[in-house]
């Protein structure tokens, strides 16, 4: 293996962390899994880490906390809340889905557990609800939205999107994606009194 | 799901009496446990189908009575019961993983589901302030999302989605 600097080890260490986690599970990864998968010895994956939960918390935090630099960017191109929300909407629903979102329900099942693992969820948790309460604070600034209490608003929407994400992925198919963007949307007006069309490329 | 009382308050007993008792509540733990492994395991998968499928007919079933009785309107009680369902599983994930209890939505009524789901009981007097322990916090917040939940309930249920085309209130 070639010679790395710490922070291009830590990050091979993660790299090899979310591997196996893709395919075994978050809870179900030892520090064994990954340092096989890296062809080395665990005292290595030691010597970065002080336990496997703050492993498991930093492969959760890269590849989550990536979705969440994207959200965040695409908000940031767009110069009214309108169509920044449209722009959050429309990366909420996609980041939720698939291999992060399985990352997502592995993370809140192992958060109980792993006290790093919950830190993280709770950060990320709240940065995404902190991105779209912003959202609605200037657009009831800006009159162009109404609430009265933008912090709840934005946790019933991030409630409903994710208990709904959750039906898809985990519970089978009673409802649809394309139900879940339209509900977004159908919520959106319901908790500000605009249309939204979350569904927009 | 018989008894008596008006579906809006047993809807809100069947949905506010499932959520976590507390961040320590075993059984929510179980759920989102469950949940993480549904995608890879086939018998979970269609184990946690059927409950879904079971729940949300229930659900559905509720609204479905209070459509019958005049309470409210509601074009789609199926679609209506998988947003409902929803919120109360997001909320239960905030509650349960992140003990987050501010804005206070996140306690369980203390009263059995079933005794409120067979009289349809609601809670009329609300105090708070003064609380003088933990637990008696907890006692006040839970009487405050009994009522504040019934109102994102009626919302909820009562909204109808715009691209389903008529518009409908409160009947």
């Amino acid at each position: 293996m070639a010679r790395l600097q710490p922070h291009e080890r830590r990050d091979a260490i993660v790299q090899a962390t979310l591997r196996v986690a893709r395919s075994q599970g978050l809870g179900a990864t030892t520090v064994r899994d990954v340092a096989r998968e890296m062809g080395t010895s665990s005292g290595l994956i030691h010597h970065y880490f002080d336990s496997m939960d703050d492993v498991l918390a930093a492969a959760f935090e890269h590849a989550a906390g990536r979705d969440l630099e994207r959200a965040r960017d695409a908000v940031a191109a767009e110069h009214d809340p309108h169509s920044q929300l449209e722009a959050f909407m429309h990366c909420y629903a996609p980041a939720q889905s698939d291999w992060t979102m399985q990352l997502w329900l592995d993370a809140w099942a192992e958060a109980a557990r792993r006290p790093a693992v919950q830190a993280v969820s709770r950060r990320l948790n709240r940065a995404w609800q902190a991105l779209v309460r912003d959202i609605i604070v200037a657009g009831v600034a800006g009159g162009c939205f109404r609430a009265d209490d933008p912090e709840a608003a934005a946790w019933r929407l991030l409630s409903m999107l994710d208990g709904l994400t959750l039906q898809v992925v985990a519970h089978g198919t009673l409802i649809s994606r394309a139900d879940v963007v339209a509900w977004a949307g159908d919520a959106a007006h319901r908790e500000l009194g605009i249309s939204i069309d979350a569904r927009r490329p | 799901m018989n008894g008596s009382g008006s579906a809006l308050g047993r809807l809100d007993a069947v949905l506010c009496e499932s959520l976590p008792t507390d961040a320590d509540d075993a059984s929510w733990l179980l759920w989102i446990e469950t949940w993480g492994e549904t995608r890879r395991s086939d018998a979970l998968r269609s184990v946690m189908g059927e409950l879904d499928a079971h729940e949300n007919a229930a659900v559905a079933h509720l609204i479905g009575l209070g459509v019958a009785a005049g309470e409210f309107t509601c074009p789609d009680p199926t679609a209506a019961a998988s947003r409902l369902t929803a919120v109360r599983d997001g909320l239960a994930i905030d509650r349960r993983l992140f003990h987050r209890d501010l804005p206070v939505r996140r306690c369980r009524h203390p009263t059995p589901q079933l005794d409120r789901a067979r009289t349809g009981a609601r809670t009329r007097h609300i105090q708070f302030g003064g609380a003088r322990s933990h637990r008696e916090r907890v006692a006040n917040a839970s009487r405050l999302v009994v009522r504040l939940d019934i109102s994102t309930a009626r919302r909820i249920i009562v909204t109808t989605p715009q691209r389903r085309g008529r518009r409908f209130s409160k009947g």
